[in-house]
């Protein structure tokens, strides 16, 4: 019972701060439609990256290694609790993935 | 607004239960992943999403393969390295002028010296060493070509560029040179060399290495492996990283067999020298006593560059049974060792060094603004103008380098009234560079080692990516959060100022040792100081800067 207690009070604690952080990210013809953003968020924030995109792609966040398929007409959302740090890219796959860079860089810092 | 499973990919970082979706303040339809268990299914997709990821996505350009996660380091951090650099150069030289003697420096100092083991020249633990990294390298040749050609699910990529390279590095500046001890293609034509000496004569190399060519060769091969390491897009498939293996091992064995063994490793092979450079920082160092290499070199078959470091020489070595050493020393130690370095080797150095900088500077949006300035502006080029300008950007940076470091060696030769010519200078300082590169190998690797190293955990049960699971390993999903951000700039930061520190000291051990006088030792320091701190200076930047490869 006190280690239920104990460890209630740890999550809490640790959890009291977190914040939910939300990224849009829009997708034009496969291709980031901007250039790639940059969101900073603090250890254990939940993070949801909202993708929107005009056809169908696929969507991947390294490291998290998180994929995600991201239909036309709609709002596909990743969460996720981001409890690495780190600077992670969201990336979308196709063939030209190389020269067109990262959607995004997601910089999970320390808290 | 229900929520579609698409069947989100597992990971162990985040809660594998379902869970109902929060309504969401967004109009308009959407969907919301969440994660599951990985079934039978799930495993099959992300299989098929892995392969498909890892050739699609890799990064542009950057070190062998694998991503970097790090954080750029923050600016008040960056302010302290930066100011402790500066600080505690002159905190060094402050002291010097207060203990001006020439023998004030500290001497090599043995910490514990015994003779290895001689019985039949190879101890047992050295044979099974041996007999372990030839079965390695056989294994990760025939992973490469047989296995599945997805480099994160074949052996080869990262038991190449992760556990090899970067492990060896590590393991050559830390501990000793392993490397000289395991190396697979010498152990392999050493036995063929003492099967036939049993059966004839000892078989003599065919040819006495040119003494003109030095360590060229070497260096030749060392600028083509950053090119491949660094540029060449190809770095990353399996087979194409075990077919150079297998090239790699015809050139060295047809070198060993021309000029032999030990000449070949001491001047045409680029990764005993580059692990034997590092090494000379390590703590555990076999050496040959001078002595019994002076009366061995009376042959006249040894260069005379090559005297003083038996290890150069299969005859010394041989010979030197009671004069060989293992001894540890404090680190840095070796680096002191300067007589036998050679003008060539100041150029291996140098490239070396440079190298391990470019890799981190092309990494950073200031490279990035460079190549697509030049993209721009070089239409012509075609399809390779990413690999054309980066290819300039490495040979242009190695020659900057090395051109800098030779103006520096005249300043040197200048100040100290030219007491020592600038070829002796940049003979007897370059080694003194040596901590600095490693404290920055130390800030560059670090997490990238620890993180994509564990892909050996899994590929340890699945070499080949045939589906095995020998050890039961072959699920275990790399860690990302296995070493903290604060962890990594912390030792990154603590790493590149005790090496600078490292190095201006040494620097000006070798220098009261060169000029016995300590003004004049301190005079000449100043040049070599203001490269140290630019060169510092210029590490801190780059792991300040945000990776965008």
């Amino acid at each position: 019972m006190r280690a239920f207690v104990v460890a209630v009070l740890l999550f809490t604690a640790g959890t009291a701060f977190a914040e939910e952080r939300v990224l849009d990210l829009a997708i034009h013809a496969g291709a980031p439609a901007a250039k790639p953003q940059l969101l900073s968020v603090l250890q254990n924030d939940r993070v949801v990256v909202r993708l929107t995109s005009d056809k169908p792609v696929e969507v991947h966040l390294h490291g998290y290694d998180i994929e995600t398929e991201v239909a036309p007409g709609r709002v596909t959302s990743m969460r996720f609790t981001a409890t690495a740090t780190g600077r992670f890219p969201i990336e979308i796959h196709s063939h030209d993935a190389r020269r067109q860079g990262p959607l995004a860089y997601l910089e999970v810092q320390p808290r | 607004m229900t929520p579609v499973d698409k069947g989100l990919l597992p990971t162990s970082k985040f809660n594998p239960v379902r869970r109902p979706a929060p309504t969401s303040p967004l109009p308009g339809r959407h969907s919301v992943y969440t994660l599951r268990l990985p079934g039978p299914r799930a495993w099959l997709h992300r299989c098929a999403w892995a392969s498909l990821s890892a050739v699609v996505a890799m990064p542009a350009y950057g070190h062998g393969f694998g991503m970097r996660y790090d954080l750029p380091l923050p600016l008040h951090l960056w302010i302290v390295g930066a100011a402790a650099t500066v600080l505690l150069s002159f905190l060094i030289v402050a002291i010097a002028i207060r203990t001006h003697s020439a023998d004030g420096a500290p001497a090599q100092t043995n910490l514990r010296g015994r003779p290895p083991r001689n019985g039949g020249a190879e101890g047992k633990a050295t044979f099974v060493a041996r007999v372990i990294a030839v079965a390695a390298l056989i294994l990760i040749v025939a992973a490469g070509i047989a296995g599945d050609q997805t480099p994160t699910r074949n052996l080869a990529p990262t038991a190449i560029w992760i556990a090899w390279w970067v492990g060896f590095s590590y393991l050559s500046a830390f501990v000793g040179n392993v490397w000289s001890v395991v190396n697979p293609w010498s152990a392999v034509f050493d036995w063929y060399e003492r099967f036939w000496s049993k059966r004839s004569a000892r078989r003599r190399a065919t040819v006495a290495w040119p003494e003109r060519l030095g360590v060229w060769p070497a260096t030749a091969l060392f600028l083509v492996f950053a090119w491949l390491e660094l540029i060449w897009e190809g770095r990353s498939i399996p087979s194409h990283l075990a077919w150079l293996a297998v090239g790699f091992s015809i050139l060295t064995w047809t070198g060993m067999f021309l000029f032999g063994r030990r000449a070949w490793l001491a001047h045409g092979d680029p990764f005993a020298l580059a692990f034997g450079v590092l090494s000379r920082f390590g703590l555990a160092q076999s050496r040959v006593e001078p002595a019994v290499c002076d009366t061995c070199a009376a042959s006249g078959r040894v260069l005379a560059a090559d005297r003083a470091d038996a290890l150069k020489c299969d005859d010394c070595y041989r010979a030197s049974e009671r004069g060989r050493r293992w001894s540890l020393q404090p680190p840095g130690a070796g680096l002191l060792n300067t007589e036998t370095i050679t003008p060539s080797l100041v150029v291996f150095v140098i490239v070396m060094l440079s190298t391990v900088t470019f890799d981190g500077l092309m990494a950073t949006p200031f490279w990035q603004r460079i190549e697509n300035m030049l993209y721009a502006a070089l239409p012509a080029l075609g399809g390779a103008r990413l690999a054309v300008i980066n290819t300039l950007g490495l040979v242009s940076f190695c020659v900057v380098f090395v051109a800098v470091y030779h103006v520096i060696a005249a300043l040197i030769a200048r100040a100290a009234k030219n007491r020592v010519t600038p070829d002796a200078a940049s003979r007897a300082f370059v080694l003194t560079l040596v901590p600095i590169a490693i404290a920055y190998l130390i800030a560059h690797y670090l997490s990238y080692f620890l993180i994509q190293g564990q892909l050996l955990i899994r590929l340890a049960s699945d070499p080949f990516g045939f589906g095995w699971n020998i050890f039961g390993t072959a699920g275990f999903r790399p860690d990302i959060g296995i070493v903290g951000a604060r962890f990594v700039w912390y030792t990154s930061l603590f790493a590149i100022v005790i090496g600078h520190v490292a190095a201006v000291s040494l620097a000006h051990i070798i220098a009261l040792r060169r000029l016995g006088d300590a003004r004049l030792a301190i005079r000449s320091q100043i040049p070599m100081l203001v490269l140290m701190v630019a060169y510092t200076m210029l590490s801190l930047w780059i792991i300040a800067q945000p990776i965008v490869e």
